[in-house]
């Protein structure tokens, strides 16, 4: 029996992620806990695993921008331009973007209380493995300190690594006198907090683990040298009560509108009407079930073949439908690939929803929408196009065979044990 | 001093780090908005040239944050430059415990690091005694007298140059470590192991604004208090010059100044003139018919030293913390604010001088530069006027071409000194 211990900073999206793979860990018998923030404990225990609070809370959602600062930019936002874009850029793009993470970004989803208390707790309770969130720092330290293996947990397609292969090689394409490396100076600072020297010859396995756990399907993953192994992605919605309508066979084609942030913030403005949209996609010739709050949906009037819900379990609700409206975050794309429903994606722009949606486009099980295109009408015609040609039902159950193929959770666990075996100890 | 100005030699290497890459995290964050100090103090893929003409005009003085403001405003640069309630520090954070700048911090990131306050910190009555006591050894009549020493060791130098060279590595600094040391009368032995600190020290004018890394910062202190020790060691032995030691009257007060006038004078001297002098080069370089006019008449040496003060200044950026609320260019700023001039912009206000985008050493405005008016510098800037046009007089008759033998390399982060690392050239003709 091993212990794992899992760790990810105060986001539900993050959180979900490693449900399903913690849950496999816990029926092969090992013992696993979950590290957040405080503000996470309650999402973490309501998923039924035991929670332990590091740091202080996260407060993703508010008091950041409070200060007038960067919650909206804390993630990404350089990375997800496309990839040539930013290699235009150069040194000055990717310098940048470390300079960033190192300085602002991964050192506040993970900062120094949530680090030291990640180490004590680890050191306390000497897990075996540390599975850490792509996006959590804490991990690899807690692992070094306590002596476990460690390995990452990807949320999508790895920019980070990616990111670090381009700095890399521009970094040795640049006068010794300019070669800045914040990296260096972030890692140094880390490491000495638990008394280790840092070497240049660590930095790899700091950004990117001793080994990667890829749930993106093989198909759309980026190409790595890195030690990966690949998980089919199994979806977790959170806790749920289904609705008896959910299965009940629809009479007319079932479409589920699933809005992102960049969608709500159209509604939002003046641009689009939820009234309008609903009303617009309503005469198409289906039954639309839309996830709306109260306050998205103010007093827009709900055309008769729309049904508005403010959740709905997705991986419950998709069997049933034609086709998906959606952002492509990851716990919904997967769910979309998972049932074989074509989708229209209107990116966010965090991470790699907009690169995501392109390769559902490559693929034919599905179209893009960007947000500065998108109309009502422009959706309905889009919305028309993968309802009538049936391709697009067939490309998306291909990409979902491909992603049923893929090891599950379950049956990586014999390789995970293996890795940890090899690895405790040697951080 | 502001609150999370600190002294690295106090901090573990886990809290400066974090320090320093919190700090250039948010330069970073707040570049990317849009913020020209922000983009200024990144130091990265910008000329700063091409963000001043947007920060022209009224208000002279424009808030760049809650509590920090800047101008390129050649009349509020001066006006801000001698006012004697803006300061080095602010008397009420001098006395506080300085705390590293973290991502939670309630303020924003002004002063990042303080080498040495005694030195650094010195604020206009310092500096006026500071002048008062050293005038006889660092002032523009004592170092004018040295004029032709200083020409010889340059003149030498220049003599020995002959195809490729670097005119910093193989000219500039070499030559302005010599003569300096001539001045305060460095034992010949000490010289090697100076010539070694000092290359450590080359952030030494852009830690205060731009963070260096974490080794930088940690080679910065080790070799900044290495010339400390050296020059403590110099004065209790009495090895210095005769006029270095004589300054020394018997109080505390003078040892400290004394060794604060030495340290200002190897250290920032060093730096400033060495960059003063390629800089100068390089733009009588890149405009043949100005290198001719010196050539035909090297007394204008002075004048184009002058002018690349102007143009190409070896420092560039001025920050000063409001001791008291004042009115600064006819605004309201607050006990405790940054107000920051951007030398560089102010030196070629169109409002002062005409076509002031074109180098041109016979210039007759009216108006000088602000290059060397801040108080640290204030105080080195006779001994690298003559250390400048010395060298740049003996380089430009010594030599009757330069060609560019490679790229000129600066070194990273360095937003105030624009520190150049190598300038190949060759000597031709």
């Amino acid at each position: 029996m091993m212990r794992v211990l899992f760790t990810v900073f105060a986001s539900k999206a993050h959180m979900y992620n490693v449900v399903s793979l913690a849950w496999a860990m816990r029926a092969a018998g090992h013992e696993v806990y979950v590290a957040g923030h405080p503000d996470l404990v309650d999402m973490i225990t309501s998923t039924g695993l035991p929670a332990v609070a590091v740091g202080n809370a996260l407060d993703m959602g508010g008091s950041w921008q409070g200060k007038g600062t960067w919650n909206q930019e804390v993630l990404s936002r350089g990375l997800s331009a496309p990839h040539e874009e930013q290699l235009r850029q150069g040194w000055d793009h990717v310098l940048g973007e470390f300079t960033l993470a190192c300085g602002v970004r991964y050192e506040f989803l993970a900062d120094q209380s949530f680090v030291d208390d990640m180490v004590k707790f680890a050191c306390a309770w000497q897990p075996d493995l540390v599975v850490w969130d792509a996006l959590t720092f804490a991990g690899p330290i807690a692992a070094i300190a306590s002596g476990a293996a460690h390995a990452r947990l990807l949320f999508g397609l790895d920019y980070v690594n990616r990111l670090y292969d381009d700095f890399r090689q521009l970094y040795d394409r640049q006068p010794p006198e300019q070669q800045d490396d914040p990296l260096t100076d972030w890692f140094t600072g880390r490491l000495s907090r638990i008394g280790v020297e840092y070497q240049p010859s660590m930095a790899t396995e700091l950004l990117t683990g001793q080994w990667t756990i890829d749930p993106m399907p093989s198909w759309m993953a980026l190409p790595t040298k890195l030690p990966t192994v690949s998980m089919r992605a199994v979806p977790y919605n959170g806790p749920t009560t289904i609705p008896s309508w959910v299965y009940t066979r629809p009479d007319k084609p079932r479409v589920c509108l699933t809005l992102g942030v960049s969608m709500r913030e159209l509604l939002g403005g003046a641009m689009v009407s939820t009234g309008e949209l609903l009303t617009t996609l309503a005469e198409l010739d289906i039954e639309l079930i839309a996830t709306l709050d109260a306050s998205q949906l103010d007093s827009a009037k709900i055309p008769g073949n729309v049904t508005v819900v403010d959740f709905v379990p997705l991986n419950e609700l998709l069997p049933s439908c034609s086709a998906i409206v959606h952002q492509a975050g990851f716990g919904t794309h997967t769910n979309a690939v998972t049932h074989g429903v074509p989708s229209i994606v209107i990116p966010d722009p965090f991470w790699d929803e907009a690169e995501c949606g392109r390769l559902f486009e490559q693929r034919g099980a599905g179209l893009t929408l960007a947000p500065a295109e998108f109309t009502p009408e422009a959706l309905r015609t889009k919305l028309a196009t993968i309802l009538e040609d049936p391709s697009y039902r067939y490309h998306a159950g291909e990409i979902q065979q491909d992603l049923l193929a893929a090891p599950t959770p379950h049956d990586i666990i014999p390789r995970l044990e293996e890795l940890t075996r090899l690895n405790r100890g040697r951080a | 001093m502001t609150r999370n100005q600190i002294d690295p030699r106090l901090f573990s290497d886990s809290d400066l780090a974090r320090h320093l890459l919190t700090v250039r995290g948010v330069h970073w964050m707040n570049g990317d908005r849009g913020v020209p100090l922000a983009l200024l103090l990144r130091a990265q893929g910008i000329d700063p040239h091409s963000l001043y003409e947007a920060m022209r005009g009224q208000p002279a003085l424009r808030q760049s944050d809650i509590d920090v403001w800047v101008t390129v405003s050649h009349p509020a640069g001066t006006a801000i430059l001698s006012d004697r309630r803006l300061t080095r520090r602010h008397a009420r954070d001098a006395r506080r415990r300085k705390r590293i700048f973290t991502l939670d911090a309630a303020t924003t990131p002004k002063h990042v690091l303080a080498v040495d306050d005694t030195t650094f910190g010195l604020d206009h009555d310092d500096h006026d005694r500071l002048h008062q006591l050293t005038d006889p050894v660092f002032g523009p009549a004592a170092v004018n007298l040295r004029r032709g020493q200083v020409a010889g060791v340059f003149a030498e130098r220049a003599g020995d140059l002959g195809g490729e060279f670097d005119l910093m590595t193989g000219f500039a600094r070499p030559g302005v470590i010599t003569a300096l040391a001539d001045l305060i009368g460095l034992p010949v032995e000490t010289r090697p192991r100076f010539a070694e600190l000092v290359m450590g020290t080359v952030p030494v004018l852009d830690a205060l604004l731009c963070p260096p890394t974490l080794a930088a910062t940690r080679r910065l202190i080790a070799s900044f208090d290495g010339i400390k020790a050296m020059l403590v060691e110099l004065l209790d032995g009495r090895q210095l010059a005769d006029e270095v030691l004589r300054r020394v009257n018997g109080t505390e007060q003078s040892t400290v100044d004394v060794l604060s006038a030495c340290l200002l004078t190897m250290v920032v001297g060093t730096h400033v003139a060495s960059n003063l002098i390629c800089d100068t080069v390089l733009a009588l370089h890149r405009r043949p018919d100005q290198w001719d006019l010196v050539r035909a008449d090297p007394s204008l040496a002075g004048a184009a030293v002058e002018e690349t003060l102007r143009y190409d200044p070896p420092v560039r950026i001025a920050s000063r913390i409001a001791g008291e609320d004042a009115e600064v260019a006819g605004l309201r700023v607050n006990a405790g604010d940054q107000v920051v001039v951007l030398l560089d912009g102010a030196n070629r206000d169109p409002e002062v001088f005409a076509d002031p985008g074109t180098f041109r050493i016979t210039r007759t405005d009216p108006a000088a530069h602000l290059t060397l008016d801040d108080l640290p510098t204030r105080f080195v800037a006779p001994v690298v006027r003559v250390l400048a046009a010395e060298a740049t007089r003996a380089l430009v008759t010594g030599v009757s071409r330069l060609d560019m033998a490679g790229d000129v390399v600066r070194y990273m982060r360095s937003p105030v000194a624009g520190s150049m690392a190598r300038c190949p050239v060759k000597a031709g003709g």
